[in-house]
């Protein structure tokens, strides 16, 4: 990346960083946390299905799995959130590791339907149990997230501030650990991976354990993105967390803005998510289907016309020398 | 015991209309190595179609089922044609990952498009064979589950027939040996595959008019019956039509079973984790990799 | 320079009914070049596969550098030193050829700088620095097969098995390749295996020769004597005469 790259992203973080500052309409702030949430997600996610290979479409299990732990601790033992989630994150990542282990030997599309299978028996369990582990989960009336006070122990806030510049902080920590891991051996690693395996293992590559670390990162985030989220709606609806339809949305989101890449996700997000979220508010009742058809159809349209996604094409106006 | 028996036997009926959706499956992953996410959603349609069919026109349920078969097999047809033959050509040295990502985008369109236009609600509609049974033994069999196995059988038979005993099917099943000496041959492999998205779309088409008289009909049915199937053809052996046909009525019978016995919500566990196990342990099916 | 870096100790691959490898034994000296011919078929390269890790032996042993390293997985055996190129090239097409090399050069160590500079290094020696920001799937033929060895060289191999590296080149291109392959084995001190079926190229280049046919290792020695051998000559008339 060169100097006039780095200026730029910086001037667009900036202008970001001062949004709530020019207009806080909670409505207004509202689209962009959502924005900034599925960029995060979709960041997250591209760690082991772009830049590995190893596509999921299972994720929100792992969103879902952070927010009922960090929310459950939060409840019972009112542990903060900032704790809460980070327990989530591990205990999703271990998950994580539960599933990659036996499935990362299973090509593409194979490993693809055992996440989906993972995610389906996630998301019955719960909704066929009102606790786990003893402990209370509603099942499928969904966990509220009770109201403690505004509080930043508490991670609740009266205002859509303070969630705006946390979810802008975890995105920039996701997009900064996806750059590091890129330009390191590690992605270097996976990389070569994704694309011919035994070529890897002939190099020297512990590719299990490769994908296994990538694994547990994605999953690490992602998971602490649902515990976000908890936070932000208070409330946790299995259907939609535990769907596959929010698993596949981050993928979408990734995909249209080029995985394999560290910021095709994010730019996924901030060109799908708003539509999205416009057309949500602009139009209701029988028509409220209309943004996921949106997305469904991008989807379409980018797998057709530009499978590297959008980020490729506004590299090289960046870079027209480079390949 | 008798009630054992009874969701056995329930079972069985349904697990003909799996076999039936996983075969169409089968035909087109066997063939093409495609997964077609939309596969319940075609399901779906097919569904919807006989539904306005019988309500509209009044036609009898299984005459509806001629007209959809045709017309799903056309959509297919030209799906293949389209999109997917390009997709496919390009994706030459790797895994087709991006038809999966295709026809889920696909998926959601269908199912989101469904929802606006047909609302949420669950539609039933009132044939002359809804709600009839008869008595075999102690057990209560349901008419319109019976003919949806029978017919299910019937058709499966044929496909088997024209795999086995007509040059189409010949030429199918040399594509999806090996496609490059199929083309040596003189087959057309985008023809081929053409008609293989088409009968399979075909097959899901008759199982959805199949099940209108006695099943709901609403926007996401399509997803259950769908990730069913894959299941299913994985469970059998991909690129089995055997297999997709065992392995239909082994889940439907797992599922009846369970169902009555633990729950609904369990049963599906139980299928996942099934499927999951043969993925891990038995990739080439529980009945083994054989081509019919 | 007379230690034996590999041994391979009555080796044998079965695949169901099919021996592909049966009872084949050879062993390697520091710093020699070593060639292993045979018809097609003959189950050399189900040799290295083994040796390299791919495939474990039905029976036999493989000993590197004293230990015993059959059951090793291939990239626990590269990272003892041992590196293979394929028959079929593996490039990784995605990726530079300079990232490529680099996958190679990051095998013992982790700062991406020092990676660069020694997968540079590798690449001029090869021959490839002009292309390096070439993407793998733009490489023809001979531009893929000197890949393949800059990443198996950038791995600092004690020992380099290439598997028929001159495989669809012409004999401009060959003889290039025979002068790189020379030069890592002087310049560089690496203990080659060479599986080939240009015979020129096995003649200038091996110190000593084995021959198998149908899984056996039917004999050994100078290339010049080997050549001469009568049931050297038999298994290759048998099936095809090489020039």
């Amino acid at each position: 990346m060169d100097k006039k790259h780095i200026a730029i992203l910086l001037a667009i973080l900036f202008a970001v960083a001062m949004v709530p500052v020019f207009d806080d309409d909670p409505y207004f702030l509202q689209i962009f946390i959502m924005i900034m949430l599925f960029a995060y997600w979709g960041t997250s996610w591209n760690m082991i299905s772009g830049f590995a290979g190893q596509m999921s479409l299972g994720h929100a299990a792992f969103a879902g799995i952070g927010a009922y732990t960090s929310t459950v601790l939060f409840i019972n033992y009112g542990l903060s959130p900032w704790l809460g989630m980070l327990v989530g994150g591990v205990i999703a990542g271990g998950f994580g590791l539960l599933i990659g282990y036996p499935c990362f030997k299973l090509r593409g599309t194979y490993f693809t339907l055992a996440t989906i299978a993972f995610l389906n028996v996630i998301r019955i369990l719960v909704l066929a149990n009102q606790s786990v582990l003893g402990f209370d989960i509603r099942g499928a009336q969904g966990l509220s997230v009770p109201w403690r006070g505004d509080s930043l122990v508490n991670m609740q806030f009266l205002s859509k501030t303070p969630y705006f510049y946390l979810i802008l902080v975890l995105l920039l920590v996701v997009i900064l650990i996806s750059h590091l891991i890129k330009e390191s051996k590690m992605g270097y690693y996976l990389a070569a991976i994704k694309t011919n395996q035994e070529a890897a293992n002939s190099l020297g590559v512990d590719v299990t354990r490769y994908k296994l670390m990538a694994q547990f990162i994605s999953v690490f985030f992602t998971a602490i993105g649902g515990s976000f989220y908890a936070q932000f709606i208070l409330f946790i609806d299995p259907q939609r967390l535990l769907g596959f339809d929010l698993s596949l949305e981050i993928a979408i989101i990734a995909l249209i803005g080029g995985q394999g890449s560290v910021l095709g996700p994010a730019l996924g997000a901030f060109i799908l998510v708003p539509v999205a979220e416009l057309t949500r508010a602009h139009i209701s009742g029988e028509l409220a289907a209309l943004p996921i058809i949106l997305y469904g159809l991008s989807l379409m349209v980018i797998i057709y016309y530009l499978p590297e996604g959008v980020h490729k094409y506004i590299a090289r106006w960046f870079r027209p020398s480079a390949k | 015991m008798e009630s054992i028996l009874q969701a056995g036997v329930s079972g069985i009926l349904m697990g003909g209309i799996y076999s039936l959706i996983a075969i169409g499956l089968s035909l087109i992953f066997g063939v093409m190595r495609i997964i077609n996410f939309a596969h319940g959603e075609f399901l779906m349609v097919g569904m919807y179609l006989s539904y306005w069919l019988i309500t509209l026109l009044g036609i009898d349920p299984y005459v509806a089922a001629l007209i959809v078969t045709p017309v799903l097999f056309l959509i297919g047809y030209a799906f293949q044609h389209g999109p997917l033959n390009t997709m496919l050509v390009r994706e030459k040295t790797r895994e087709p990952l991006s038809i999966l990502l295709y026809t889920a985008g696909l998926s959601l369109v269908l199912q989101n498009v469904a929802l606006i236009w047909f609302g949420a609600d669950a539609r039933a509609v009132s044939t002359s064979y809804t709600g009839t049974t008869f008595d075999l033994g102690p057990m209560i069999i349901s008419i319109p589950r019976f003919y949806a196995f029978g017919i299910s059988i019937v058709c499966t038979g044929f496909v088997f027939w024209v795999l086995t005993k007509t040059e189409i099917g010949r030429a199918i099943r040399a594509t999806s040996q090996d496609r490059n000496t199929a083309k040596l041959m003189g087959i057309n492999e985008k023809k081929i595959y053409c008609i293989a998205f088409g009968l399979g779309s075909a097959l899901v088409g008759i199982s959805g008019a199949l099940l209108v008289p006695f099943y709901y009909i609403f926007p996401t049915v399509g997803s259950v019956f769908g990730l069913r199937s894959f299941i299913i053809v994985v469970l059998g052996g991909v690129g089995s039509i055997k297999g997709a046909f065992y392995g239909g009525i082994l889940i439907g019978l797992v599922e009846a079973i369970a169902t009555q016995f633990i729950s609904p919500a369990y049963a599906e566990i139980i299928v996942f984790m099934m499927f999951v196990a043969v993925l891990l342990f038995k990739p080439t099916g529980l009945f083994g990799l054989e081509k019919s | 320079m007379n230690e034996r870096l590999l041994s391979v100790e009555g080796v044998t691959k079965k695949f169901g009914g099919l021996v592909a490898v049966n009872n084949a034994s050879l062993y390697l000296s520091k710093n020699e070049i070593v060639g292993l011919i045979g018809s097609n078929g003959a189950g050399k390269t189900t040799l290295f596969n083994v040796i390299a890790g791919d495939l474990a032996p039905t029976s036999g042993k493989v000993v590197y550098l004293g230990s015993e390293i059959q059951a090793l997985p291939p990239h626990r055996i590269c990272r003892l030193g041992v590196a293979r190129t394929y028959q079929i090239v593996k490039p990784f097409s995605e990726l530079t050829v300079l990232e490529n090399v680099m996958v190679g050069a990051f095998l013992h160590t982790a700062r991406t700088g020092e990676v660069r500079d020694l997968a540079l290094e590798v690449l001029a020696d090869v021959g490839l620095i002009e292309r390096r920001n070439t993407v793998g799937k733009d490489l023809n033929l001979p531009q893929l097969k000197r890949l393949e060895l800059a990443r198996a060289l950038a791995t600092t191999p004690k020992l380099l098995m290439l598997d028929e590296v001159m495989a669809g080149l012409n004999p401009t291109e060959s003889a290039k390749v025979i002068e790189l392959v020379q030069g890592i084995s002087s310049l560089r001190g690496v203990t080659l295996l060479i599986i080939e079926h240009v015979m020129k190229a096995i003649m200038t280049l091996s110190d000593r020769v084995y021959v198998m046919n149908q899984g056996l290792v039917i004999a050994e020695g100078k290339p010049e004597d080997v050549v001469q051998n009568p049931e050297v000559i038999k298994s290759y008339l048998g099936a095809r005469a090489h020039a």
